[in-house]
């Protein structure tokens, strides 16, 4: 008898970490999966009755899906490659080993460690047409006003405040690659009299590929799903100008309370992420 | 404690690393694992030990069944290769440690800690941590950490691999004179063929998860089953010709191609074996080198005259490399031989001290 | 020259991100020690006071009508986290332990599952777990709050800790088994110790995105188990409503806090953390 508990001792510790997993993890999947595929609302405006695909033939049928879908798609993207250059930027910069380096550093990891919602806040004030900061200094640059109360900046206004929390950790990541490349390759490009540009091209861009995919693949799919700058900064205004297709997933199922509809965008999401996680996987194969 | 261990197999995914293993390991013997890298003698270490369990087979020690036991309650110790040192523990509380496990009171713990410390040296660095500690000390403290325990049983596990190339030779002797003083049971895996011979008294040669001999150490130098067994017990290895057995005037011959042995001495071992294909074995220690032909040749030893090739010092020993005409031979010379590199020179060996081993089987037929 | 030209171009765009990035924090600190005029007025100049933090934490009395009353919410988030990441802790390590030492098969592949729960858009859980939990009678309940935080921290803590575990070497816990430490001991006594501070950041980090979760908490919480982060929210409106900006950002403030003590000790181990071990120094 005891032979056999041991046996099984590995699986047993293992049954409370699965059963967590399973039940508030797998199932909720599984149910929006269910739901998406019923009419359902929580007020009970129309009875729960199955319908298929509906949800999402009448999704597809709607303008407002398809400019969340287009905010969802220039969010992503634009932070993205924001943040990845000026990530490589900082990790360009501050590769040294002083100690003001390292203090800068500590400064400069901090806006990521910070709750998203917080970081909404701050830049909600940072905006603020009368005393923010931004709203004073742009136009004493003679910059263009960027404001999430305009509709034709709202995004980028987000864009902005977004690449200021998660830069840091593209900078990390890019840091890492960069002090992991053996500093030999660089003493004999000296050496060979390699001018600047070309062991940037030829020495750190090549190791740092794979950081470049992970980060990539990090942010990327965080930003599919970024809810919280939206709802504590715009609520998805002005208009419809920051309303992306998790908001207004959240928009549908509390707002509206139609739990199907809702459910469905959920799982759109879910499934552009996967589609985005997966081309680019097979984009940065091609390269190995 | 006697050892049996009885048709033990073992698979790593698809790879089979332990294949129908038999061994009977006498009580208080310094059993040698021996084998190149791969040959499954960690894996056996550790089934013996119980951190692994066997696909098939059972262990039993003193004839009881401990296949399934925990390692705990076995009454062994092992010492690892890459020494297995609790990084956040002193020296002394290394050593302690199976002791401590085991509940014992702290005087007794004290003394036998300062016990094995002082027997191997290593009392003075009983406050330090190991971290910091050469790779010769580490292993002192993994040893301690191991007769500490008392065991019946002792593993080690290529303990000398990651140790100082001239610590190594020191250290050699002192397990041979810590084994004389134990009295244990002793089972060491090691690739190195000079460790085998000098420490051990049976040899169990492993190749591929496979037992191909296991008998005495002398006798597996003297009389090797089969080619690996013959080549890698020894060092410098064995020089191995591919060569025929043909019969010439009534004789049998055995044809290198660039040079020929005549084998009428051992006309009755050789008399099947005509035509087939096979390879001759030489031992570098058993050629002599002479820069003068030699005096004596006959039907007992074979002259070869050849050219140096290189020579390469190793210690107070000398490698010479020689080539008659154009097979390549090692010289193993007990001192410090310097020749020049293309002189002539003669060799002589005992024709009785040549191995024959099928091409095909790799077979010892002698 | 021209390699002062590089250098000091280099110096200035250093400057310039640091400065980039430590601004508006500290512009935040700052205008939370400052008086509501000081405020409007943006004046460089102020007499700093704590006002705004009186005026954040404080409930409501007849004479400041205003008061927040934020103390309970901060606390709800300090018990959630502190709770949540403690169970996740507890059954995560040995979980991890099992993962990686005891031998189960396709550990990996459990393990990876672990992970891809991190990628989940937590939007997605929202719905069927509002629904779950309203059936469940555990909406706006700490108790509910508390597993579903579960569900952030766990999977993180044994994808982490598995990792690190699997990184000591085998030998070391071998040699244990050996010597007769019993499996909890060797975790305890032997694993934890070896992977100490990777442990601690680990649990530091799983701590920080519940402190920091907004999603979870604003879908399951209505009245009574308000989290600082949803409390915070509700003093915005849309844009264009009025801002005590004060108490806003003395609420920013001390909810961002805990970070100074997490940069600090974190710095070496931050980057494998944060990218969940994809990335190794």
């Amino acid at each position: 008898m005891k032979m056999k508990v041991s046996k099984l001792y590995p699986y047993l510790i293992l049954i409370p970490s699965l059963g967590i997993l399973l039940g508030v993890g797998i199932y909720p999947i599984s149910y929006a999966i269910y739901m998406s595929l019923h009419q359902y609302s929580l007020i009970g405006i129309k009875p729960f009755m199955f319908i298929g695909g509906q949800n999402y033939v009448e999704l597809f049928g709607e303008p407002l899906f398809w400019k969340s879908l287009q905010v969802t798609l220039l969010f992503v993207f634009g932070a993205l490659v924001a943040e990845l250059v000026f990530g490589l930027v900082l990790a360009l910069l501050f590769r040294g080993e002083s100690r003001v380096i390292g203090v800068s550093r500590a400064i400069i990891t901090y806006p990521m460690l910070m709750a998203p919602a917080i970081v909404g806040m701050v830049w909600r004030f940072l905006y603020h047409p009368i005393f923010g900061p931004i709203s004073l200094i742009l136009p004493a640059l003679n910059l263009p006003q960027i404001s999430p109360g305009d509709s034709s900046t709202a995004l980028l206004s987000l864009v902005i405040a977004d690449v200021w929390q998660w830069t840091p950790l593209i900078f990390l990541i890019f840091l890492s690659g960069i002090l992991a490349i053996p500093p030999e390759l660089y003493e004999a490009a000296e050496i060979d009299g390699m001018p600047e540009w070309h062991k940037f091209r030829y020495i750190t861009m090549p190791n740092l590929r794979v950081f470049v995919g992970m980060a990539a693949l990090l942010r990327g799919t965080a930003l599919f799903s970024e809810f919280d700058k939206i709802f504590v900064i715009t609520r998805g205004g002005p208009g419809t100008s920051t309303m992306n297709l998790v908001y207004r997933s959240y928009e549908t199922a509390f707002g509206y309370y139609s739990i199907g509809e809702a459910a469905a965008l959920c799982i759109i999401v879910l499934i552009m992420v996967n589609v985005f996680v997966t081309a680019f996987l097979r984009f940065m194969g091609r390269f190995r | 404690m006697g050892i049996t261990i009885s048709h033990v197999g073992k698979k790593y995914g698809a790879r089979k690393v332990l294949d129908d293993i038999t061994l009977d390991i006498g009580s208080e013997s310094f059993t040698c694992l021996f084998g190149p890298p791969g040959a499954g003698k960690s894996t056996l270490l550790r089934i013996l030990a119980g951190i692994e369990r066997p696909d098939e087979g059972k262990i039993y020690f003193d004839g009881e069944d401990v296949t399934d036991l925990a390692p705990r309650k076995r009454n062994v110790a092992m010492v690892f290769q890459n020494f297995a040192l609790y990084p956040h523990l002193k020296v002394y509380d290394n050593i302690a440690s199976p002791l401590k496990v085991a509940k014992k009171p702290k005087e007794e713990i004290d003394k036998k800690v300062r016990e094995v410390a002082g027997f191997l040296r290593i009392a003075h660095l009983l406050d330090r941590s190991p971290v910091y500690l050469s790779g010769g000390e580490k292993q002192r403290v993994a040893i301690a950490r191991a007769l500490a325990k008392s065991p019946k049983i002792y593993l080690f596990d290529e303990p000398l691999t990651n140790v100082d190339a001239k610590i190594r030779l020191t250290m050699r002797t002192e397990l041979k004179i810590m084994q004389r003083k134990l009295k244990q049971t002793i089972i060491y895996a090691t690739p190195d063929p000079v460790e085998v011979l000098t420490v051990g008294d049976r040899v169990a040669v492993m190749d591929q998860g496979v037992v191909h001999q296991y008998s005495p150490v002398k006798e597996a130098y003297e009389h090797p089953v089969d080619l690996l067994t013959g080549s890698y017990l020894g060092y410098p290895a064995m020089n191995l010709v591919d060569c025929s057995l043909v019969e010439k005037d009534d004789k049998p011959i055995l044809d290198a191609g660039t040079f020929t042995v005549d084998m009428t001495l051992m006309k009755e071992q050789v008399k099947q074996f005509s035509h087939e294909e096979l390879i001759m074995g030489l031992r570098p220690e058993h050629i002599e080198i002479s820069l003068r032909p030699p005096k004596e040749e006959g039907v007992t030893t074979r002259v070869l005259k050849g050219k140096v090739f290189t020579s390469e010092v190793v210690g107070s020993d000398t490698i010479v490399y020689v080539k008659v005409n154009d097979t390549m031979l090692r010289v193993f010379v007990p001192s410090v031989y310097r020749v020049e590199e293309n002189k002539s020179i003669w060799l002589s060996f005992h024709v009785n001290k040549l191995y024959l081993f099928e091409k095909k089987t790799g077979r010892n037929i002698m | 020259m021209e390699i002062k030209l590089g250098k000091i171009l280099r110096y200035i765009l250093m400057i310039i991100f640091v400065g980039a990035m430590a601004f508006p924090v500290i512009w935040v600190v700052i205008t939370s020690f400052k008086m509501p005029e000081d405020i409007y007025a943006n004046s460089v100049i102020f007499q700093p006071t704590l006002r705004n933090f009186i005026e954040l934490l404080f409930p409501a009395t007849p004479e400041n009508p205003w008061r927040k009353n934020f103390a309970p919410n901060y606390l709800n988030s300090l018990i959630v986290s502190v709770v949540s990441t403690s169970i996740a802790a507890l059954i995560g390590t040995p979980t991890a332990y099992s993962l990686s030492r005891l031998g189960v098969r396709g550990a990996k592949n459990v393990g990876l599952l672990f992970l891809s729960f991190r990628f989940l858009p937590a939007i997605i859980v929202m719905v069927p777990l509002f629904l779950l939990f309203q059936a469940l009678r555990l909406l706006d309940t700490y108790l509910g709050v508390i597993i579903a935080y579960l569900l952030i921290a766990l999977p993180y803590i044994v994808w982490m800790l598995e990792g690190f575990f699997d990184e000591i070497p085998r030998e070391l816990t071998d040699a244990a088994l050996i010597d007769g430490y019993s499996h909890m001991q060797i975790l305890f006594r032997i694993l934890l110790p070896a992977a100490k501070t990777a442990f601690a950041v680990t649990i530091l980090i799983a701590f920080l995105f519940c402190w920091n979760d907004l999603v979870i908490a604003l879908t399951l919480t209505r009245k009574f188990v308000v989290t600082a982060p949803v409390r915070a929210t509700e003093f915005f409106g849309a844009w264009g409503v009025p801002i005590e900006w004060g108490t806003v950002t003395a609420a920013a403030f001390i909810l961002s806090f805990p970070l100074f003590f997490v940069v600090i000790f974190l710095q070496k181990y931050l980057v494998r953390a944060l990218t969940f071990g994809v990335v190794r120094r």
